[in-house]
């Protein structure tokens, strides 16, 4: 069993090859803005979710994936048509907002944003029974330390395999799981006690 | 398998990390210990939670403004560079028809530069329209430049009949065909990569951006030329 393998197909599958995607790609390569402009609509919710979700900071993930766009514009022509776009994507994004981490230079802390923010960002209004369950969620990421964050947001949440989100952050596999069991840890730790506090009359 | 090693290991066995031997022995332990059954109920609701967490969240404003902004002026400093790079060259004066064909050029330049090898040499002096493609993985890629390769044909057959009827019959159009074979030198350029290494996908449809410059320049000389 592979949980993480199968949300990364899930996923996947769900981005698909759109021919579509392809030709919109195309256009916007030749300098069409519009095209760009639909590419951007299409896209522009998926990387703001991982931006605010590897960051846990509102502000912040606007304007990686400001920053995420420019950067796509800069280099469609690098984008081979054989994979989803998704997915090419999704890998520049993470690139985006990790080369901005290291830009800034910032140690890693235990308690960074409280997790707040995401909420006001419209995190945690799923689909789903259990609401409160995904909030609490969501407000215990924001709230695990950079690398912990980093390594279950990549793994659990976009389905990234241990040995891609080593080659990716530069860090040994080891490390990756080690974060990862660390991540998952802290945040049942957070929820109990959200759930905890909540029973307490 | 000791309580304290099982409790280690259930983060792999979720992950799929585990080799059978020890899925076995790991399983068996959980069908005996309440406590592990916990802790892997737990880790499991996590896991189903986090993948059920929301693909798209909205910005709470919208970016494209800012990002069409910066894209413009990422585009205008594109053209300023190719401007006086084929100012230097000496090749014409700038005007629109030079961008359409420094466009291509540029799109040569970016190209190599992602390329040990150098490109082939100095651009054919026919058409480059015309030629067989390549065995290769991006069939949509290759159809995609036949297609354009056919309308540059046209396109030729076209202006070759303008310039027996009316040889040279303005400086406009005198212009744009002194900016064809720069247009055609991107077009060989991108070419002969793509022919020596067709397996490249990118390239088949780098050489459609090249073959549509040339379908542009080709329109607007024959626009201004039925026009004098």
């Amino acid at each position: 069993m592979n949980l993480g393998g199968n949300v990364a197909e899930k996923r996947m599958a769900a981005d698909g090859t759109d021919q579509a995607v392809f030709e919109l790609v195309d256009e916007a390569r030749t300098g069409d803005s519009r095209a760009f402009e639909k590419l951007y609509r299409t896209h522009t919710g998926r990387v703001h979710a991982l931006c605010l979700r590897l960051t846990g900071d509102p502000s912040q993930a606007e304007s990686l994936t400001q920053d995420v766009f420019v950067r796509v514009w800069r280099k469609l022509d690098s984008f081979r048509a054989e994979g989803p776009f998704a997915a090419w994507l999704r890998r520049l994004t993470v690139n985006v907002v990790l080369e901005d981490r290291r830009s800034r230079k910032k140690e890693s802390r235990w308690l960074a944003p409280d997790g707040d923010g995401l909420l006001a960002a419209g995190a945690g209004s799923t689909a789903g029974n259990e609401p409160d369950r995904a909030m609490d969620l969501e407000r215990a990421v924001a709230r695990l330390p950079e690398g912990a964050r980093t390594a279950f947001v990549l793994h659990d949440v976009e389905g990234f395999r241990h040995r891609e989100i080593a080659a990716i952050t530069g860090l040994a596999e080891g490390t990756i799981k080690a974060q990862l069991h660390r991540a998952r840890k802290l945040i049942r730790a957070t929820m109990e006690t959200t759930v905890s506090r909540e029973v307490r009359p | 398998m000791k309580h304290d090693i099982a409790t280690e290991l259930l983060n792999d066995y979720l992950d799929g990390e585990l080799d059978a031997p020890l899925v076995e022995d790991l399983e068996g332990h959980v069908k005996q210990c309440v406590t592990c059954r916990g802790e892997l109920e737990g880790l499991r609701q996590l896991l189903a939670g986090a993948a059920a967490l929301p693909r798209t969240i909205e910005p709470g404003r919208d970016l494209w403004p800012a990002i069409a902004n910066e894209t413009v002026q990422h585009q205008k400093g594109v053209e300023s560079t190719t401007s006086r790079f084929l100012q230097r060259l000496g090749l014409f004066s700038w005007s629109w028809p030079t961008a359409l064909a420094t466009a291509a050029v540029v799109g040569v330049l970016f190209f190599s530069s992602f390329n040990a090898e150098p490109l082939v040499g100095p651009a054919e002096n026919s058409s480059p329209a015309g030629v067989t493609s390549p065995e290769g993985t991006d069939p949509q890629g290759a159809a995609l430049v036949q297609s354009l390769e056919a309308e540059c044909r046209e396109g030729d057959r076209e202006l070759d009949a303008y310039s027996r009827v009316a040889p040279d019959s303005s400086s406009v159009s005198r212009m744009l065909r002194e900016s064809m074979p720069v247009v055609d030198q991107a077009i060989a350029e991108a070419r002969a990569a793509w022919l020596s290494s067709p397996d490249e996908p990118g390239l088949a449809r780098f050489l459609a951006s090249a073959y549509r410059a040339k379908v542009a320049l080709q329109g607007r000389a024959i626009r201004m030329a039925s026009e004098s």
